[in-house]
């Protein structure tokens, strides 16, 4: 089975490579018959990557232990279930499954678009099959999956890693990988487009829905993951900017950024050069993502692991993809360059430029915080950590001003706003705004004033989406005097993509609200005995018992938990640790939640004692952190909405009629809301299964925090237990030992009177460098870390303001030529108005 | 080969595999089975896939496969005229909902419904492009400005304009002497306003 893997790969290497070429000789000489075929060879490829992704399978099903992937990633005792998922656990099997997608992408894409794009189809195989070309370059010199023991063949396998055993390895990594690979469409057209030099809006609706079909798999890989984290983890968050969620989110930026501004270009005809930028961006992002978690590159708990020359293959197709994107780019910007002006800075088109500057300039600071600790020890041969509390210092007010021109974006008018235009459409989202401010201060929340900021522009996009909404279902009425539950679903039919985008921004709301509430999170760690209480918040915990049992698999020691809130028993909760049998030095970490719409009640298992019965738990609440999945569902929702086929809003819209239109219109609603209802409770449902570090040597009881200076140190020194990266408030109860001696070390100095630098100092010098901690010092070579991105965005905004005063004092005679003669067949122009009147 | 349907190959192929399996392999149902014949499926669609491949460069060159131009052009108008009459009712939607001033809004709108009625001319034309030129040189000339004192070249035959004279029309092709469209050489009766041109 090994050779007869690698035999399929080389076959597809061949193929991969035939077609590029014979597309670009077949489009540069006009050949008819080298076109056709080049574009089968497409077709061809996925089926031959389809041979070796079944033989990998029939590899691991069959327990074929001579192939050494199969050997490290399965075993016979693992389930049918895990023994697939085998396939993406590990580095080489990753790159081929993201080669399988590709393929498959690639044939979806050309089959689809056979019937269009003639002249440029051929230069979108060519640019697919590079990139599959590389990828299986990568694979068969260098990580073949397929490789065999020689002798001394295993009969026994490894197993999966603990910590994959669960259901979200089933959906986050095929997830994100569609994500990141479903990116390499649009680039392939972006990049056909200025080769061939095909630069009008053609390509732009081609690739809209593949890039809004990829952006959606991003947005469900990075909530899965989030999801997995806040579940499995056990450190009672979701999101700590670990380089591997960086590099998820990265093209995510860039990808949001290009589905906002192309708008700009097919309505106006603007932001082309833009566009062009954020998809080359987009895909070299992917590509950077993938560098950054199989190179080695970074320090990471998700990271496959070190390979120098691996890191070295990744930089040079990177730096070739960034010179041959930005050499076409800049050879066809006389065509690109708009002839449409940028009329006032208020206005819809300059709203989401400054919206393109800021996501783009959040994942060059993302990027580069992610760097910076191999840049520093490149640079000064000392590493350093940048944790989270370095980003959130940085990324929270990215974030607002994001979530306001969120709300901004849909009430601004096109070209120039006027004062009673912003009046008329900002007065009433400015009301709510101020109006949950007010509330939030009254409520006692200013003691986080980000979270207050954040909840006002919850409410200002909220309020701008159902004004929306309102205004447009009552202007439908007008005109065609329907009923109003018939009118909102005509709307949504007929500008699918403008109010599906607005659910999806309902989602984005909900998941801000979400993020806010992390704001406001209590935790506490305790250690109980039998029959003992500890209070957090409104609710009141009682430790029962310690129970010790065994499986097939693995063996648990569960603490079971009465959960009271207002002296009533609200739940029974079971955090436990697991020791799978092999893996004993890596327990997983069993976390019970109580998830409720205002709060979730989370607890964890830390150190324990089976001898004394006694343990101790981590409590932490965490206010309104399931509106972060009930937003995903929305968001779902609108991207549906968006991509739904016109075929099936056809059928929607037969039985939207007047009259009993109220019914379709109601069921259309139920079904709706069935969908967000049903992925919620499948979501609230999810067993929780994770794992950290390893067995402490002995218990060792670390003191609660207490003083300002205690409480900062505790959570900006990291964890060096080499494992989880949190910082050591958060990794306390997961029995690695590290972070417990920390704390009492940092006790121990606090009593001696050493100062906060003092004690910064002492661990600098005990770790040997700044790498314990959370975000590097505002000093030396670390002052990069602070100013260059700030600087940097300073300068662009400077740039744009610059841009903007040269755009504004264009002369008017610049738009002359631009425009089509008009046409004055009143013919046409009749039936012009009866296709519209129809349209309705 | 290229008319057994996929999906039949597909089956085949994977029936194959299983039966191999089974049978010579003596292997028992379960998922290295099925796993098998998920093989035999794709093996068969690759070997589909390669003779498309190959098929192409084998046939002699004038016996490429058809453009199928005519019938495909036509989708690509109406798609493309279906997403301007959508930006039009969005641009409509915006104006209602005071979103762009009342001279912006003429401004758009007159350009979309231009590049909508131009589709839809094109949609109607169909492959006569002569038709299309001809009207599109007759609207730029109308509106281009008067440079130099001498008049503006007219072109053969002019849409809008009637020609009420047959033999100004191209060698075999009538044009209508009401509405002087031009016409298929076989025509009796004008395609556009149903004269008799013959």
């Amino acid at each position: 089975m090994a050779a007869f893997g690698t035999l399929t790969l080389l076959i597809a290497l061949v193929l991969a490579t035939y077609a590029g070429v014979a597309s670009l000789i077949g489009a540069r000489r006009g050949n008819r018959r080298l076109i056709e075929s080049g574009r089968a060879g497409v077709y061809a490829l996925a089926a031959v990557l389809g041979l070796s992704s079944v033989a990998l399978l029939y590899a691991f099903l069959s327990h074929d232990y001579s192939i050494k992937y199969v050997h490290h990633y399965s075993d016979a005792s693992s389930p049918l279930f895990y023994q697939i998922t085998a396939y993406w656990g590990g580095l080489d099997g990753s790159i081929m499954w993201w080669v399988f997608l590709l393929s498959v992408f690639s044939a979806v894409a050309v089959y689809s678009n056979r019937d269009r794009h003639r002249e440029l189809l051929p230069y979108v195989v060519t640019v697919l099959m590079a990139i599959a070309d590389f990828f299986l370059y990568v694979i068969i010199f260098h990580k073949n999956p397929f490789d065999s023991y020689l002798t001394d063949i295993p009969t026994v396998g490894k197993g999966l890693n603990p910590l994959l055993q669960n259901a979200y390895m089933v959906t986050h990594p095929p997830a994100l990988y569609t994500g990141f690979v479903g990116m390499s469409i649009p680039f392939a057209f972006g990049m056909a487009a200025l080769i061939s030099g095909q630069l009008d809006d053609a390509w732009i609706a081609s690739v809209r829905k593949w890039t809004l079909g990829a952006w959606f798999f991003l947005s469900m890989g990075l909530t899965l993951g989030m999801l997995w984290a806040y579940e499995e983890l056990g450190w009672g968050g979701f999101w700590g900017w670990d380089p591997v969620e960086n590099a998820g989110f990265l093209p995510w930026l860039t990808a949001t950024a290009f589905l906002h501004s192309i708008m700009i270009q097919e309505r106006r005809g603007m932001m082309k050069i833009w566009n062009v930028t954020l998809i080359i961006l987009t895909f070299f992002l992917t590509i950077f993502g993938t560098f950054m978690t199989r190179s080695g590159i970074v320090q990471s708990v998700h990271a496959f692991g070190q390979d120098t020359k691996l890191a070295w293959i990744f930089t040079i197709f990177m730096s070739i993809t960034l010179i041959v994107s930005f050499g076409f780019v800049i050879k066809r910007v006389p065509e690109l360059r708009s002839r449409a002006r940028l009329d006032s800075w208020l206005s819809r088109e300059a709203a989401f430029t400054v919206n393109n500057w800021i996501l783009l300039f959040a994942a060059f600071f993302i990027m580069f915080a992610t760097m910076f600790p191999t840049l520093s020890e490149a640079l000064t041969g000392q590493r350093i950590t940048v944790g989270p509390p370095f980003f959130n210092k940085w990324m929270v007010p990215i974030g607002l001003v994001l979530l306001f021109l969120t709300g901004v974006g849909p009430l601004i008018a096109w070209r120039k706003a006027t004062a009673s235009h912003l009046r008329y459409q900002f007065f009433w989202p400015s009301l709510a705004a101020l109006a949950t401010i007010g509330i939030c201060l009254a409520l006692g929340l200013g003691v986080a004033p980000a979270g207050v900021i954040c909840f006002g522009f919850c409410a200002f996009t909220g309020a701008t989406i159902t004004q929306e909404f309102a205004r447009g279902v009552a202007v439908r009425k007008r005109n065609t005097g329907d009923d109003t539950v018939s009118s909102l679903m005509g709307m949504v039919i007929r500008g699918k993509r403008r109010y599906g985008g607005y659910v999806v921004h309902v989602g984005i709301v909900l998941m801000f609200v979400g993020f806010a509430g992390t704001a406001y999170k209590k935790e506490t760690d305790i250690k109980l005995v039998p029959g003992a209480q500890a209070t957090l918040g409104r609710y009141t915990v009682r430790f029962e018992r310690l129970a010790h049992e065994e499986d097939r698999q693995k063996e648990m020691v569960t603490g079971e938990i009465t959960a009271m809130a207002g002296g009533k028993v609200i739940d029974h909760m079971r955090p436990a640790k697991w020791f799978f049998h092999n893996h004993e030095s890596e327990p997983t970490t069993e976390v019970a939640i109580r998830r409720g719409p205002a709060e979730d009640l989370y607890i964890t298992l830390g150190n324990y004692d089976l001898a004394e019965g006694n343990a101790t738990f981590k409590l932490v609440v965490n206010p309104v952190v399931d509106w972060i999945w009930f937003g995903f569902m929305l968001l779902a929702i609108g991207t549906g909405i968006c991509l739904m086929p016109d075929a099936v809003l056809e059928r929607i819209t037969a039985g939207v009629a007047v009259g009993p239109a109220k019914q379709a219109g109601a069921a259309g609603l139920v079904v709706w809301l069935a969908l967000g209802a049903g992925g919620l409770l499948a979501l609230s449902a999810r067993p929780a299964r994770a794992e950290e570090a390893q067995m402490p040597s002995q218990a060792l009881e670390p003191p609660m925090p207490s003083g300002v200076d205690e409480n900062w140190l505790v959570h900006n020194i990291i964890c060096q237990c080499g494992t989880c990266r949190h910082n050591l408030i958060d990794c306390a109860t997961e029995n690695c030992g590290h972070a417990a001696q920390d704390r009492i070390e940092i006790r121990q100095l606090l009593n001696q009177k050493q100062t906060r630098d003092q004690i910064i100092d002492y661990f600098i010098r005990k770790y040997g460098g700044q790498v314990a901690l959370a975000a590097p010092l505002d000093r030396g070579f670390n002052r990069l870390a602070w100013f260059l991105p700030y600087s940097l965005g300073a300068l662009g905004a400077i740039g744009l303001g610059y841009g903007a005063y040269r755009l504004a004092r264009r002369p008017a005679a610049a738009q002359v030529g631009s425009r089509e003669p008009p046409v004055s067949d009143t013919d046409l122009a009749d039936k012009l108005d009866d296709e519209l009147r129809n349209l309705d | 080969m290229t008319k057994i349907p996929i999906w039949v190959l597909g089956a085949a192929g994977a029936l194959a595999a299983i039966v191999y399996a089974v049978l010579v392999e003596k292997m028992r149902l379960g998922p290295p089975v099925v796993m098998l014949g998920l093989g035999g499926m794709t093996l068969a669609l690759a070997g589909a896939a390669l003779w498309r491949v190959i098929d192409p460069l084998a046939r002699a060159a004038s016996a490429a496969a058809p453009s199928g131009r005519g019938s495909r052009r036509p989708r690509e108008l109406e798609r493309e005229k279906q997403l301007v009459l959508k930006a039009i009712k969005e641009i409509e939607l915006d104006f209602q909902m005071r979103k762009i001033a009342e001279r912006d809004y003429r401004d758009m709108i007159e350009r979309y419904r231009t590049r909508a009625m131009r589709l839809i001319g094109e949609i109607e034309a169909g492959d006569d492009y002569r038709v299309l030129i001809e009207r599109e040189l007759a609207m730029r000339i109308k509106l281009a400005p008067e440079k130099s004192s001498a008049p503006a070249p007219m072109p053969a035959t002019a849409v809008s304009a009637p020609s009420p004279t047959p033999s100004a029309a191209p060698i075999g092709r009538p044009s209508c002497p009401s509405c002087g469209t031009l016409n298929d050489e076989d025509a009796q009766f004008c395609k556009k306003c149903a004269a008799r041109v013959s």
